[in-house]
């Protein structure tokens, strides 16, 4: 049985992949896909976005 | 006095005629350089920081803070209507922004980024006036060993915590700290690292690093990536007003986008995309329509808008009060300050508080003008676009040499712009991070000195430190802030292969 990830771990997770993903960005890199995946974003869709 | 009073006092301040222009240059520029890509907020400061020198230092300041709320709104207009953010805190913008442009609703998501930037700028810069008395209070109480115990929870998180490798950031900390130690020693005479030069021994102008790894450092990287894609611009199709239905989704992202926004700009080294980044997943999880992300949700434009304002505000808050910078921006406005002989923290409040509460009112002031600026010029920032890239590129360098040549006319001033401009460049390409060099050369030199207090009081006795609650309580914070994210990059990785050879059985 698996159990259902609390708001708690929700939000860490959340929060540590805003945090990845904005460091990629200061350093001109592409987030990783399991960052935006866990941030609600589709890597495909990020990635049409031109820098 | 309270604070609605020194508002009102700053009110005053920030309404006289000079002041006023000096805002709506700021914000004029600001809007800007959000909209064109590849400069941001920090190297428009950066560039002048060395040509206001001799102006108002508070219209000077007024002006850099114009310029930074005013990267924030311009950047989501090319977001919408280029896909390209202007603004790296734009970027998130773009997702749902863009697609509402190309569904015809370009007009409402240039609304609501513009409203919920209003909003979010109006209701942070209110509760930056009043949190601010409160970390003044507190900071009062500060000693030499709590203010180095502060830096050094400054130097790691900026450095540290919040990088993709603590590693790199830490090295960059320290090519800003070993810059920081070259000159007169203040309390032996000593020439420290001047190698017998005599133009050392003043010491690395921070204006000149910060015009070098800003400007020039980060043109020739965004130069050297080469001619990009053409752009297509999508046209503002129908009303640019917003319906009820559109209002209705938007008030709540708004202030849900403030209250993310808001502390995290004023975290040390939060930076705004991380609002912006956290705003999005938030609204994505609250929404009643999650099917309609990545199609044109409302909601995607305007929590992040509204994060990426109140970040800017929440950005002041430890730069007044604890003279702490948590943005690149923010340093470099830092170095704004210094090169009025001003040290931003609790005794500028008393010291110098008109200064303050002017400027703190001058964003009242400024997020009202960029409303008004934003939205019924729309057509004009996006005719910026069409300003040859190399034309501003060459502007850019041409600016940068002018202004530090002006301000400080020596040709081995010069070399050193470029030499640091160079080494910009190579930390950019290599993914270094840049701001941990101007705060490693701002601040070393102060938490040299303080570190030097402690000690002469407590007669070397280096325990000193762990014996204050404050400063212990700051000096674990920083242990907690490297350590942390090791683990938590540790684990990352752990799970990324976790999920690899899942994903090969």
């Amino acid at each position: 049985m698996t159990r259902k990830p609390s708001l708690f771990h929700d939000l860490f997770s959340m929060f540590g992949a805003a945090n990845a993903a904005a460091a990629a960005t200061h350093e001109s890199r592409t987030p990783r896909a399991s960052d935006l995946k866990t941030l609600g974003i589709d890597p495909r869709q990020y990635h049409a976005i031109s820098r | 006095m309270d604070t609605f009073m020194l508002l009102w006092q700053g009110l005053a301040v920030a309404v006289q005629p000079i002041n006023l222009l000096y805002a709506l240059v700021g914000v004029t520029l600001g809007t800007a350089v959000g909209v064109l890509p590849g400069i941001g907020p920090a190297t428009t400061v950066a560039l002048l920081l060395p040509v206001t020198y001799k102006l108002d230092p508070a219209g000077s300041l007024i002006m850099f803070a114009g310029i930074y709320y005013g990267g924030m709104y311009g950047g989501s207009t090319t977001s919408i209507l280029l896909n390209t953010p202007g603004e790296s805190a734009s970027i998130v913008t773009a997702l749902e922004g863009n697609k509402m442009a190309k569904a015809g609703r370009g007009g409402p998501a240039l609304a609501t980024a513009a409203i919920g930037s209003f909003v979010a700028g109006l209701i942070a810069t209110i509760a930056l006036a009043f949190l601010a008395p409160w970390v003044v209070k507190f900071a009062l109480a500060f000693g030499p060993r709590e203010y180095f115990a502060l830096m050094v929870l400054a130097f790691v998180t900026v450095s540290a915590a919040f990088g993709d490798s603590a590693l790199r950031g830490l090295t960059s900390l320290f090519i800003g700290l070993t810059l920081g130690i070259i000159g007169i020693d203040l309390q032996t005479g000593q020439a420290r690292l001047s190698f017998g030069v005599p133009d050392l021994l003043d010491g690395v102008e921070v204006t000149t690093l910060a015009v070098a790894m800003f400007a020039i450092g980060e043109t020739l990287f965004v130069a050297a990536q080469g001619k990009r894609a053409p752009e297509t611009v999508e046209p503002v199709r129908g009303s640019l007003w917003m319906s009820a239905r559109d209002w209705a989704r938007s008030w709540k992202p708004w202030l849900r986008g403030t209250v993310i926004g808001f502390p995290i700009g004023a975290m040390p080294a939060g930076g705004a995309e991380i609002g912006t980044f956290f705003s999005y997943a938030a609204e994505k999880k609250l929404s009643k329509h999650p099917e309609e992300f990545g199609n044109g949700a409302i909601e995607g434009v305007a929590g992040p808008e509204a994060a990426n304002n109140a970040s800017a505000a929440g950005t002041l808050v430890p730069l007044l009060t604890l003279g702490l910078p948590t943005s690149a921006t923010a340093a470099i406005m830092l170095a704004g300050f210094q090169q009025y002989g001003l040290q931003p923290g609790p005794l500028l409040f008393t010291s110098n508080p008109q200064l303050v509460w002017g400027l703190i009112a001058s964003l009242l002031i400024a997020n009202l003008m960029l409303i008004v600026l934003n939205l019924p010029l729309i057509g004009l920032w996006v005719k910026l676009l069409t300003i040859p890239k190399p034309w501003l590129y060459a502007g850019i360098l041409l600016f940068a040499t002018l202004g530090t040549i002006g301000a400080n006319p020596s040709v081995f001033e010069l070399g050193m712009l470029l030499a640091f401009g160079l080494l910009g460049y190579g930390l950019r390409l290599f993914h270094f991070p840049i701001a941990p060099v101007v705060v490693g050369l701002i601040l070393g030199p102060m938490a040299e000195q303080q570190l030097r207090r402690a000690l002469a009081i407590s007669q070397g006795d280096v325990l000193v430190l762990f014996t204050s609650p404050i400063s212990a309580t700051l000096l674990a914070l920083a242990a907690l802030a490297l350590i942390v994210p090791l683990i938590l990059r540790a684990r990352g990785k752990g799970e990324v292969l976790a999920a690899v050879a899942a994903d090969n059985d």
